[in-house]
C-alpha cells in the first residue's frame, strides 16, 4: 500500500514537471567610469545592473514570467534628475515581478496580470547611509495587460494598474515639529507628515507597426493618476484646505525606425522619437518669505526629439554596433514664474529650460555571450530663470562609462 | 514506321506530362481565414469548398493563425502558416513554382524526377536539388527572407546572383544585400525553446515599460523638493532639509516659520509672529511687502508686535517687542535715522527713497533673550526716532519686572573674518560679571556645500550689495551665545525673512544681532 502511494505521489509529481518547460532569461552588466557635473567629478565608480528571470511555460495557454533585478548606479547616468548636482550620488534598486501570460495559440489576444515589488535605495551625500536615504522608495503595482497581436512581432497592448509608493524615510518637518514645539504654533491645521507617499492609477497603451517596407513605427501613451493623501492643496494664504494634492501625468510617445542594409556584414538602424509629457497638478506653490502665492506651480510640459543612428557590422548573433544619439528636450512650466538671480519673480515670463545632448555608445562581442561595452553621454542644459541656489536649471553634465555585459 | 511511332508516342508523354505540370495546383484544406484570388481579378473571395482546383497566377492568402495546404501539380504540396500569401506561377516548364509575397510556407516533395520546384521570395528564391526535398521559407520586413531546409537538398539564390547549397539542418538568411552566411537550423525542440524565451525576453521589456512612468513620477518628486529648496547642503557640507511657511494664528497675525532638520540633530528653526492692529488680508503678498518700511504714506496694517525665535530645540534666542507704531524717519527730528534706500520683498529691489516719507515700524518696549535671560532691551514712549530710546537696566523692558542684576552695557562689532568668503560675523560682548556673549554668523551657501565667494557679493560688505549678495545663495545662520553651553542654533532660511524683519536699534547700536544690515 505504501509502495503504492509512493508511486502514485511520483507520478503525480512527475507528471507537472514533464509539462513544464522553463527558459532562464537574464543578464548582467558591470561599468566603471565617471560622472562630472558642471567641471566637478564624483571620483571613479561603476554601475551594476544583474537581472534574471526564469520564463516558465506551463502549458499551451499560460507562462509565468518571475523575474529579479538588482541596479546599483554609483555612476549618474544623464536619464537621472541632474540638476540635484550632487555627483557622489549612488542608488540601488531591487525588483520582483511577476507576470502571468494567457494566450489562446488560435487567438490573437494575449492577457497579462502582473505585480511587482521595487525597492530604491539613494544616498545623495557621502555622509548618507544605505536605507536612511530621504528619498528612498517603496512601491507595490498591481495590474494587467492585454495584447493584441496584429502582425507579428507587431502587436497593440493596453494595460491598467494600481500602484503605491511609500517614502519611509520622508516625514515632512512640519509635522515632526508639531510635536516637539507643542504649546508654539509652528505648524498649519491639516499638515501631513508622509507627504510623498502616493497611490494611484496608471494606464498605458502601445503599439508598433511596420510602416511600409523600410519603416517600423512605435506609439506609446501613458497616464499615471497621483493621489498624495497626507499633502493637502495650499490656498492663496498659503494654509492647508481639505483637499489633497492629486497629479495627472501624461506620455506620449512615437518613433519611427528605419533598418538599412548594405551587405551581409554590414548594416544600420536609423531612428527618430519625439515625445510629449505633461504634469498636471490642482496642488499650489507658495514662497512664505514674502506671501507670494504660486498657482499651478506642478503644472508643466516637456517636449522631446531624438534622432539616433546604429551601425551594425559582423555577424547577425554576434555583431559590433556602434550608436549615435542625439536629444533635444525642452521644459515649459505653465504657470511658474520664472526668477531673477535673488529669487524675485519675473511678471509675464514662465519658467523654461532647454537640454542638448549627445550620447556615443559602443558594443564589442568577446567570448561567449560577453560584450564590451562603452558609453559616453554629455548633455548641456540652459534656462530662462537666473535662480540656481536650490537646483541647477543650466549646466554641463558628462557620463563616461566602460565595461562588460554578459547576457543569457 | 517504328520511328514514327516513336515520335507520336513520345509527343503523347509529353503533352501528358504538360497537362500534370502545369504550374496549377489543388487547394486541399483550409482552416481559418483562406482567401483566393483568380489570375487577372483584384477581388479576394472565401476559398469555398474544398478540394477546389487553382489556376496558374492565381493566389492564397490566409488570416491570422489560419493554414492552407496545397498539392501542387507534379506532387509537391505546399503548407502556409498564418498571415501569408502565395502566388502559383507557370514561368517554370515541367514544374512549380510558388512565389511567397510575405508569411511563412513549406514546401516539399518525393521523387521529383528532375522536375523543378522552386520557391521564390521577394529577395532570394530557393529550388530543389534532390529526388526528395522539404524546406521552409519565412518572409519578414523589408522582403528579407530565412530558407531553413528539412530534407534534401537546395540551392538558394540572391537577386544579386549569389548562391549556394543547403543541406538538411542548415538555413541561410536573404535580403536586399545578399545571402547571409549560411549557418544550422536549430532543432524544433530548440527552435521552440528560442521563440519563447524570444517572447518572454519582450515580456520582461514590457515589464520594465511599467516601471518607466513611475520613475518619471519619482524623479519629479525628487526634482520640486530640490527646487523648492527643501532639500540643501549647509556651509559644513551636511545635508539640511528646509520647509518654510506662514501660519495664520488669528486674523491679526500670522508667524512665519523657516524650519530645519538635520540628521542627528533634530529640528531647529526661527520663527518670527507678528501682531497687527487690524485684520490682515487672506492674500499677505501686501503685508510681507510693507513690512521693511512704507514709502509716501503709512502702510494700511501696523505692526503692533511681534517676536522672534531662533531655536535648535534646547537652547533659545528670542527678542521681542510691542507698542509698535508707524513713523515717518524722514521727517522725524532725528537726522541720523533717516531712510534712503528702502527694499522690496516683491522684487528684492533697493528702492531710493531718500527725500520721501517713509514709513517705519518704531517699538516702544524692546527684549533679547538668551536661554530666558534678558541680554539686552530698550523702552519709551510712543518712541518718535531710534535716538529716542532708553536702554534697560534695572527692569525687564517687557513686563517691567526688576531684574535681579543690573543689565550691562555692550559693544557689537560685525566683520568680515574670512578674506575670500562670504561671511559676515556680528559679535556681541556684554561687559558683565561674566563677560557674556553673542555671536551671530551670516554665511552664504555655496550649491552642494561650503561658503560662496566673498567676490560674489561684488566686495561689499554692508549695505545694499551685501544684502543682495545673501539673497543670491542659499543663507544660513548660526547663532551662538554663552548661555548655550557651547551648542549653536544653525539655521538655512531665506535672507529676505531678515530683512523683512523690523530693526530695532542702528547699526552702530546692535540690539538685534540677527538683523541683516
Amino acid at each position: 500500500m505504501t509502495r503504492s502511494a509512493l508511486a502514485v505521489l511520483l507520478l503525480a509529481c512527475a507528471l507537472p514537471a514533464r509539462a513544464l518547460e522553463w527558459v532562464p532569461i537574464g543578464g548582467i552588466t558591470a561599468l566603471g567610469g565617471l560622472h562630472t557635473f558642471e567641471g566637478e567629478s564624483g571620483g571613479f565608480t561603476g554601475n551594476l545592473d544583474a537581472s534574471f528571470a526564469p520564463a516558465v511555460r506551463l502549458d499551451e495557454r499560460w507562462s509565468v514570467l518571475p523575474s529579479a533585478r538588482g541596479v546599483y548606479e554609483g555612476t549618474r547616468r544623464l536619464t537621472d534628475v541632474l540638476g540635484t548636482a550632487t555627483v557622489s550620488q549612488q542608488s540601488l534598486e531591487a525588483r520582483a515581478g511577476l507576470r502571468a501570460v494567457y494566450g489562446d495559440p488560435a487567438s490573437r489576444w494575449r492577457f497579462k496580470p502582473f505585480m511587482s515589488y521595487d525597492a530604491e535605495f539613494l544616498k545623495e551625500t557621502s555622509d548618507e547611509a544605505w536605507g536612511q536615504g530621504l528619498f528612498d522608495q517603496r512601491r507595490v503595482t498591481v495590474g494587467g495587460e492585454v495584447e493584441l497581436l496584429t502582425d507579428e512581432p507587431h502587436s497593440v497592448r493596453a494595460g491598467a494598474d494600481w500602484f503605491k509608493a511609500a517614502y519611509p524615510n520622508y516625514t515632512t518637518l512640519e509635522s515632526q515639529a508639531a510635536f516637539q514645539f507643542a504649546g508654539q504654533p509652528l505648524a498649519r491645521e491639516l499638515a501631513g507628515d508622509h507627504a510623498l507617499d502616493r497611490e494611484g492609477y496608471q494606464f498605458t497603451l502601445a503599439g508598433d507597426t511596420a510602416l511600409g517596407q523600410r519603416l517600423r513605427g512605435e506609439a506609446k501613451a501613458g497616464v499615471v493618476w497621483s493621489r498624495f493623501a497626507e499633502q493637502h492643496v495650499i490656498d492663496e494664504g498659503g494654509q492647508f484646505t481639505p483637499d489633497v494634492r492629486s497629479d495627472v501625468l501624461t506620455d506620449l510617445s512615437f518613433a519611427l525606425r528605419m533598418p538599412h542594409e548594405w551587405n551581409a556584414d554590414l548594416r544600420a538602424l536609423g531612428g527618430l522619437e519625439v515625445g510629449l509629457t505633461a504634469n498636471s497638478s490642482n496642488q499650489n506653490g507658495y514662497d512664505a518669505s514674502r506671501g507670494q502665492f504660486l498657482p499651478g506651480y506642478y503644472d508643466w510640459v516637456e517636449w522631446r526629439v531624438a534622432p539616433s543612428a546604429t551601425i551594425i557590422i559582423g555577424a547577425v548573433r554576434r555583431p559590433v554596433t556602434a550608436t549615435v544619439k542625439l536629444g533635444w528636450k525642452r521644459r515649459a512650466y505653465v504657470h511658474r514664474p520664472a526668477q531673477t538671480s535673488t529669487g524675485a519673480y519675473e511678471a509675464g515670463t514662465t519658467l523654461s529650460s532647454t537640454e542638448y545632448s549627445g550620447a556615443l555608445s559602443l558594443a564589442y562581442p568577446m567570448t561567449g555571450r560577453i560584450s564590451l561595452i562603452f558609453d559616453l553621454e554629455r548633455a548641456s542644459a540652459s534656462s530662462n530663470t537666473d535662480f540656481q541656489a536650490f537646483y541647477r536649471y543650466s549646466y554641463q553634465a558628462t557620463t563616461a562609462l566602460a565595461g562588460v555585459r554578459w547576457d543569457w | 514506321m517504328r520511328r514514327f511511332i516513336l515520335i507520336v508516342a513520345w509527343l503523347a508523354c509529353a503533352g501528358a506530362a504538360r497537362a500534370s505540370d502545369g504550374g496549377g495546383a489543388v487547394l486541399r484544406q483550409a482552416s481559418g481565414l483562406v482567401q483566393v484570388r483568380p489570375e487577372g481579378s483584384d477581388r479576394w473571395r472565401p476559398a469555398g469548398a474544398l478540394p477546389r482546383r487553382l489556376a496558374p497566377g492565381d493566389a492564397v492568402r490566409t488570416g491570422f493563425n489560419a493554414r492552407a495546404v496545397l498539392a501542387l501539380d507534379g506532387g509537391a504540396i505546399l503548407e502556409t502558416g498564418g498571415n501569408t500569401q502565395i502566388a502559383l506561377d507557370d514561368t517554370v516548364r515541367g514544374g512549380s513554382a510558388v512565389g511567397l509575397a510575405f508569411g511563412s510556407a513549406r514546401l516539399g516533395g518525393r521523387a521529383l524526377g528532375g522536375r523543378p520546384l522552386e520557391l521564390r521570395t521577394p529577395t532570394g528564391t530557393a529550388r530543389a536539388r534532390s529526388e526528395s526535398v522539404s524546406w521552409r521559407a519565412t518572409v519578414g520586413g523589408g522582403g528579407s527572407a530565412v530558407f531553413e531546409v528539412e530534407d534534401g537538398l537546395v540551392a538558394v539564390e540572391d537577386l544579386r546572383g549569389g548562391a549556394l547549397r543547403l543541406r538538411a539542418g542548415e538555413r541561410v538568411e536573404t535580403d536586399l544585400a545578399g545571402l547571409h552566411e549560411p549557418t544550422q537550423t536549430p532543432s524544433p525542440a530548440r527552435a521552440r525553446r528560442e521563440d519563447f524565451a524570444s517572447r518572454m525576453r519582450r515580456e520582461l521589456a514590457n515589464d520594465r515599460d511599467v516601471d518607466a512612468l513611475q520613475a518619471v513620477v519619482s524623479g519629479e518628486q525628487r526634482r520640486e523638493e530640490y527646487e523648492q529648496g527643501h532639500v540643501l547642503t549647509d556651509a559644513a557640507g551636511r545635508r539640511v532639509r528646509a520647509e518654510q511657511f506662514v501660519v495664520r494664528t488669528s486674523p491679526t497675525s500670522f508667524t512665519f516659520v523657516a524650519l530645519n532638520g538635520r540628521r542627528d540633530a533634530g529640528l531647529s528653526y526661527y520663527s518670527w509672529t507678528g501682531v497687527f492692529d487690524v485684520a490682515l488680508p487672506k492674500n499677505l503678498a501686501p503685508v510681507f511687502a510693507i513690512l521693511p518700511g512704507s514709502a509716501g504714506a503709512a502702510a494700511p496694517w501696523t505692526l503692533t508686535a511681534f517676536t522672534a525665535t531662533s531655536s535648535n530645540g534646547v537652547d533659545t534666542l528670542v527678542s521681542s517687542a510691542s507698542g509698535g507704531h508707524q513713523v515717518d524717519l524722514n521727517s522725524n527730528a532725528d537726522p541720523l535715522d533717516d531712510v534712503s534706500t528702502l527694499y522690496d520683498p516683491a522684487t528684492d529691489a533697493f528702492r531710493n527713497v531718500a527725500g520721501q516719507a517713509v514709513f517705519k515700524v518704531l517699538f516702544d518696549r524692546y527684549g533679547l533673550y538668551a536661554d530666558g535671560a534678558l541680554k539686552s532691551g530698550v523702552t519709551g514712549t510712543n518712541i518718535q526716532a531710534q535716538s529716542d530710546y532708553t536702554a534697560s537696566t534695572t527692569n525687564d523692558p517687557l513686563t517691567g519686572a526688576a531684574l535681579a542684576t543690573p543689565l550691562s552695557v555692550f559693544t557689537t562689532n560685525a566683520s568680515f573674518p574670512d578674506a575670500g568668503a562670504a561671511r559676515q560675523q556680528v559679535f556681541t560682548s556684554y561687559q558683565d560679571a561674566a563677560g557674556t556673549s553673542i555671536t551671530v554668523d551670516n554665511r552664504s551657501v555655496a550649491f552642494g556645500g561650503g561658503v560662496v565667494s566673498r567676490a560674489s557679493f561684488g566686495g561689499d560688505v554692508s549695505g545694499t550689495g551685501m544684502q543682495t549678495g545673501f539673497l543670491r545663495s542659499g543663507f544660513q545662520q548660526s547663532v551662538t551665545a554663552s548661555e548655550f553651553g557651547g551648542r549653536s542654533i544653525d539655521v538655512i532660511l531665506s535672507a529676505r525673512a531678515l530683512f523683512e524683519t523690523p530693526i530695532v536699534g542702528t547699526p552702530s547700536v546692535r540690539n538685534e544681532p540677527r538683523a541683516l544690515q
